[in-house]
């Protein structure tokens, strides 16, 4: 919520482009006693250098009605501390045209020579939320001081909105990335109504009450800076998850998960309409289909190959949770996520296949808590499919009530039926399925499912000239990968991607021809690639040539690059097995190989071995990798981990000339 | 290291050319769709490009200026969907207009499946919404997803477009798309029977350009038309993908693709502003005396004036809290001048510092100019180029010993004498009260454009190198490096160059980096950082490889690729000198030191030599490369001498990374 997207600050600029400077600023006016209060606060010196401003003050207050209806007071102060920090001197406040407006937004700018700039309503952009989407309630109103404010300005807004509300509950982050002074969530609730929460990423934040006033505080919070392979600051920054409402706040509240299932069940329900047309596309697709898995196939196949359009209107009355009739997703051949899953529902009810939706959140395996149950810690919406003992496919778990269930993302285009995409892998979610429905884990994969395995036959002739073959065979995930590039990328542009690959390999290597194999109902994919790479093997004094058996790198590489860590590490499960043939020169034999490799951490193995037999060089390498959460404290250990790999892959063998 | 152009983007942007990005039109009132053939419908494979994602089988833009109260632009396109980057592309559409200025009407779509049977856009699937709402004014957008799309069928599409008191003079046509099209079609009518002149850029044409066509219309049709592919090292866009501009007679009162008479009107504004300037000596007279007291040259006397401007006035455009992105000229010209000359000091933007140089200038007795010049950048300009906004106001113009300089003291980085890159070798028209003259700017060379990085390290017996670094930046580098970072903060500064190097190795170890004379334009900018890299070298048993060459260490090759599409551009010339110093551990000896062979290109543009000297008493290996490119002006090469210029780089390269052998002393 603090951040605009880059779609959003497009139209920022485009609002200033097209009309000029947006609004009048008025020079010389005061801020309001807060502003000059928080102003004033001192900064901290803080570990982490460029820290692009500090938040001085973050403050929401919500006060709720008998009747449900909520208005909100957002108070944000920022103090910008570098250039790039000037960015961040916008206001913004969300709203939805169907249920809640903005009322008032307000912005204030003192730079540092003390002239106050007041921001009014002539200065205020409306603007769609997410400009992606055919159609979207959700629209935001900003003020863009971003031309006027300089480093060492404090900026600072306020937002006032009216809302109703759907749920007695909500959540509140603490900060995002930047360094909090003061963050304040208060909550005014009608007499006789009681609120609680549950803190997260953070040891309990237990707030002060007076009478039916809620308040949670934290002090002095700092900044949470970017490392690669780190979770999201969803799961790094404090916040916490609020329940209130009176003792009977039945379908506004949820004791538990079975009820938030329960709650949302119909919604999907009533949806999965299977009419004529529906029927007869599910069994035109299954006509050839000889099991179970096969139906699921075809019929998961064509859902997932439908276009993602996201259309959401009356999201403030509750229509965000609920999907369009599979009958008219259907007839349009477009659909969100849940459009998706409850087309694939219903074509799977004509060919009498139970299935649920599962509400899950994309993004973060680790987001959901168990301690919260509420359908607002989702965002996504796949599916579970209820399978008998014949059909064995990787993301099949069972539950306990619902018993054996196939998970698949009908939104992720590249990821077949038997695999799940890995940002959903270990999630908590939640199966709708009236009172049998409730919480549960989504599959992990292993490494073994989600394997690269690479084999190079190539030869080096007495010129150090490398010619030969890499073929790869990608498994599960590693092969969604290998699809995506393949399918996203124009056919030049991949082709331009596999030069980069061996060129950076070797300088003038040319790529002769290459070939591909998409497996896509085995979640598996081949890439076959022949090459010549002049020169590779260098020639020193005319007796020596050395190379790099270890002649391709990943396609995306894992760079550890600084010397400190403040967050954790996350791990994904990974392996890639590597057999090199090198047809030596004749007359050349080798003198020196590198030192065979052998790691074994808690997350990770390595393996490298160098055999000669006659004039064959055989190198390979295994590396492989567990979904992991490594504490920062441990990031020397996995940095040793990358960088003796990267070292023993640099090494050279040595050949001696006879 | 090469540097790469970044093709820009014009700077000013408008309206109708937002709607041409984000939308592809059609016509028609009652949707009327056209016949479409059985060999269309069964289409399997491209014709135009054998990998296309999709293919427009009609493109067909009709643009009616005849009514003077609205321009009606209308579209109708036909495309074959290939596979699902295709369908992608035409899968939602999202249609802004101007709330007020223009409207848009009669959109139909619908798919035709390859059996013939449609799907038709229903009035439901068209959404309109309010994009943005600033005070009154409102963009708006109609949008919608074409219904059941996928690889296969053919979509087609129309729609109209009316705008209010357009027109069609000025107007650019795009004559190559974002994907391949068989058959793109224009139609023009121009405002009551006027007559059309079209100037076609990076086309031949041939006698086959706009044509008389039924009602008054002119029609331009153009085959096979591969999809606009972007590069590396490619000229600005400009330059390569072909357009026509439109004008009508009497549009602009006079012919204006008299390329004469057009420059001589925009001469005729340049005249006034001379005017005005010219005006101002009087207020900075007693000023300028002051300052060229005593100076022996007119060289000498210029760069005073030219000190004075970039160093006493504080330069507005270059402080984020005092920069006006609104400023007009009356603004620049109102400044109070006689305070800044009682001062000798004061503020302004960078159009004033050049204005009070050419007033300064004037008053020293120079004969002064106001010079308008184009961007390299952007166009490779001559005049035939009948486009103003391609010549913008560049800096004030002194003629001195017959030759016409250009000077823009208002860039508070470029040292007197020195412009942008991109003002290099572009054209600049020269302009007095009386007068206009164009001028090549010139180019600077190699030499000038210097990077000099020296390195000394040591090398433990662990493989680890260990030591300090130190680039200097000269002529183009050094102006580039603080127009690109004087916005940054020093700490972002300092992490660009901590990340610089971790791109190349990525286990290097950087501290102690420090930037001089950011500010001071009359020295070089300097980088100094300390550096530690674990492994540098790679063991075996007897022995360790290293690659002397640091400053070229895990750089890829610039060219990757076997086959290009467009010429092969380089901004400027310039030139790296590296001088590296190793010292070995001393249980190591150094195996017959082989420098890699100089590589140069044919005509002696691009040369890398390296030499190595290796001192095994004193453990030490001393590393010199002198890289020159560019050299006589060569920034400009055709595609079809790609495969010698990859070849070139590619012999850089390899040279650049070639590794020596220590050997364990026995």
């Amino acid at each position: 919520m603090k951040n605009l997207t880059k779609l959003r600050q497009n139209i920022v600029v485009l609002s200033v482009l097209l009309f000029g400077l947006v609004g009048s600023v008025f020079a010389g006016d005061d801020a309001p006693s807060w502003v000059s209060q928080v102003a004033g606060s001192s900064i901290p010196a803080y570990d982490i250098k460029n820290v692009p401003a500090v938040v001085l003050l973050d403050e929401y207050v919500a006060s709720v009605d008998s009747g449900g209806k909520i208005s909100t007071t957002s108070r944000y102060a920022i103090k910008i501390l570098t250039n790039e920090g000037r960015r961040l001197a916008i206001a913004r406040g969300f709203y939805l045209t169907s249920g809640s407006k903005v009322t008032d937004i307000d912005a204030w700018l003192l730079p540092p020579d003390g002239k106050v700039q007041a921001f009014g309503k002539k200065s205020v952009i409306d603007m769609v939320d997410d400009p992606d989407d055919i159609y979207n309630e959700g629209r935001i109103k900003a003020i863009d001081a971003t031309d006027s404010a300089v480093v060492g300005s404090v900026f600072a807004y306020t937002v006032t909105t009216e809302e109703s509300t759907l749920f007695y509950q909500d959540q509140w982050s603490f900060q995002g990335r930047l360094p909090v002074l003061r963050g304040r969530y208060s909550l005014n609730l009608p007499s006789g109504w009681a609120a609680s929460s549950v803190t997260f990423n953070a040891p309990e934040i237990r707030p002060q009450v007076s009478g039916s006033t809620y308040t949670w505080e934290l002090s002095n919070l700092k900044p949470i800076t970017w490392e690669p392979m780190s979770p999201s600051v969803g799961n790094l920054a404090p916040r916490i998850a609020v329940n209130y409402g009176p003792a009977d706040a039945k379908g506004r509240s949820f004791p538990d998960w079975k009820s938030v299932s329960t709650w949302a069940t119909p919604f999907y329900d009533s949806m999965a309409i299977v009419d004529d047309n529906v029927a007869a596309k599910a069994r035109e697709l299954t006509a050839n289909a000889k099991t179970e898995l096969e139906m699921i196939q075809a019929i998961g196949t064509f859902v997932q190959n439908l276009q993602y359009i996201a259309i959401d209107i009356g999201v403030g009355y509750g229509n965000g949770y609920k999907p369009r009739a599979s009958s008219i997703v259907l007839s349009r051949g477009y659909g969100d996520c849940k459009d998706k899953a409850t087309l694939m529902r219903a074509m799977l009810k004509a060919l009498k296949i139970d299935a649920y939706p599962i509400i899950v959140y994309s993004g973060d395996p680790d987001f959901v808590r168990e301690a919260f149950p509420s359908p607002k810690q989702f965002n996504h919406c796949i599916i579970a499919v209820k399978v008998s003992d014949a059909t064995q496919a990787p993301s099949v778990i069972v539950d306990p009530k619902l018993g054996r269930l196939l998970i698949f993302d009908a939104t992720d285009a590249y990821t077949p039926v038997g695999d799940l995409p890995d940002y959903l892998q270990n999630s908590l979610a939640v199966a709708l399925a009236g009172d049998n429905g409730g919480l549960m884990r989504m599959p992990l994969l292993p490494a073994e499912d989600n394997k690269v395995e690479r084999t190079l036959n190539v030869s080096l002739t007495d010129s150090g000239e490398l010619k030969g073959t890499i073929r790869e065979h990608s498994t599960g995930q590693a092969s969604t990968g290998e699809r995506t590039a393949l399918r996203r990328e124009s056919a030049a542009d991949y082709r331009k991607t596999l030069e980069r690959w061996i060129t950076r390999a070797a300088t003038a290597a040319k790529l002769v021809d290459f070939k591909t194999t998409d497996q896509f109902a085995n979640a598996a994919f081949d890439l076959s690639l022949d090459f010549t790479a002049p020169a590779y093997g260098q020639l020193m004094q005319s007796r020596l040539m050395t190379f790099k058996p270890a002649f391709v790198g990943r396609r995306s590489g894992t760079a550890f690059t600084e010397s400190k860590r403040t967050t954790p590490i996350s791990l994904d499960e990974a392996s890639v097995i590597e057999t090199a043939t090198f047809e030596l020169p004749a007359g050349f034999i080798v003198d020196e190989t590198p030192e065979p490799l052998d790691l074994k951490t808690e997350f990770g193995t390595y393996r490298s071995t160098y055999e000669v037999k006659g004039q064959q060089l055989i190198y390979k390498r295994h590396f492989q990798t567990k979904r992991s959460l490594i504490p920062a404290e441990k990031y020397a250990e996995v940095r040793d981990f990358y960088g003796k790999i990267r070292d023993a892959e640099q090494s050279p063998v040595v050949l001696l000339k006879k | 290291m090469l540097r790469s152009l970044f093709p820009s983007r014009r700077s000013t942007v408008s309206f109708a050319g937002i709607i041409l990005l984000l939308s592809a039109a059609v016509y028609g009132q009652k949707t009327e769709w056209r016949p479409i053939s059985p060999a269309e419908l069964q289409m399997t494979k491209p014709v135009v490009e054998p990998d296309a994602d999709a293919e427009a089988l009609l493109w067909e833009t009709s643009i009616d200026d005849s009514d003077s109260k609205k321009l009606i632009r209308k579209n109708y396109v036909r495309v074959k969907i290939f596979n699902e980057r295709g369908r992608e592309r035409f899968a939602k559409f999202d249609i802004p207009y101007i709330k007020g200025y223009s409207e848009i009407k009669d959109i139909a779509a619908h798919i035709i499946k390859p059996d013939g049977s449609t799907i038709e856009l229903a009035d439901s699937d068209i959404f309109e919404r309010e994009v943005v709402k600033v005070s009154k004014l409102k963009v708006r957008s109609k949008a919608f997803a074409v219904p059941n799309i996928v690889p296969g069928v053919i979509v087609e599409y129309q729609f109209t477009e009316q705008i209010k008191y357009g027109g069609l003079a000025g107007s650019k046509l795009e004559l190559q798309k974002d994907i391949p099209v068989q058959n793109l079609v224009y139609l023009v009518k121009p405002y009551r029977g006027a007559h059309l002149t079209a100037k076609y850029y990076n086309a031949s044409v041939n006698g086959d350009g706009f044509k008389n066509d039924r009602d008054g219309f002119y029609r331009l049709i153009r085959h096979n038309i591969p999809a606009f592919k972007e590069e590396n090292f490619m000229p600005p866009e400009a330059m390569v993908r072909p357009y026509v501009i439109m004008a009508v007679s009497g549009s602009f009162g006079v012919d204006v693709f008299d390329p004469a008479m057009y420059w001589r009107r925009l001469g005729f504004a340049g005249a006034d502003m001379v005017r005005a300037m010219h005006g101002l000596r009087k207020d900075v007279d007693k000023l300028t005396e002051g300052l060229i007291a005593g100076a022996a040259t007119p060289e000498e006397r210029l760069r005073r004036i030219y000190d004075f401007c970039q160093h006493k006035i504080r330069n507005t455009s270059f402080d984020p809290a005092a920069r006006n992105s609104q400023e007009t000229w009356r603004d620049v010209f109102d400044q109070n001048w006689k305070d800044i000359a009682k001062n000798g000091s004061g503020s302004g933007s960078s159009a004033t510092i050049n204005v009070l140089f050419g007033a300064m200038a004037t008053a020293a007795g120079f004969d002064t100019r106001w010079v308008y010049a184009s961007r390299r950048d952007e166009v490779f300009m001559n005049p035939k180029m009948t486009d103003s906004s391609l010549m913008r106001f560049a800096g004030i113009g002194i003629v001195l010993g017959g030759k016409r300089l250009l000077y823009d003291p208002g860039n508070k980085f470029a040292p007197f004498g020195q412009l942008s890159w991109y003002r290099e070798d572009a054209l600049g028209l020269f302009v007095s009260e009386d007068s206009l003259a164009w001028t090549k700017i010139p180019l600077s060379t190699a030499d000038t454009n210097l990077t000099k990085r020296t390195a000394k390290f040591r090398l433990g017996e662990d493989g680890t190198l260990e030591g300090t670094v130190s680039i200097e930046l000269y002529g183009n580098e050094a102006l580039n490096y603080r127009m690109n970072s004087y916005d940054d903060d020093p700490t972002a500064r300092q992490n660009a160059i901590k990340d610089a190097v971790l791109r190349r190795i990525t286990n290097a170890e950087v501290s102690k980096i420090t930037i001089e004379n950011f500010d001071d334009n009359s020295k070089p900018l300097i980088e100094r950082y300390s550096i530690k890299v674990p492994n540098y070298a790679q063991k075996t048993g007897k022995r360790m490889f290293f690659q002397p060459g640091y400053f070229e260490y895990g750089s890829p090759p610039p060219f990757p690729n076997a086959t290009r599409v467009h010429d092969i551009f380089f901004s400027f010339p310039w030139s790296e000198r590296d001088e590296i110093t190793i010292e070995f551990p001393p249980t190591f000896a150094i195996e017959s030191p082989e420098a890699p062979q100089a590589v140069s290109d044919k005509a002696g543009s691009v040369s890398d030599k390296i030499t190595i000297e290796a001192n095994t008493a004193a453990s030490k290996v001393i590393y010199s490369r002198d890289l020159s490119a560019g050299v006589d002006g060569k920034t400009l090469y055709k595609v079809a001498e790609y495969s010698s210029v990859k070849e070139v780089w590619d012999a850089v390269q390899k040279a650049d990374t070639a590794a020596l052998t220590l050997k364990m002393k026995e």
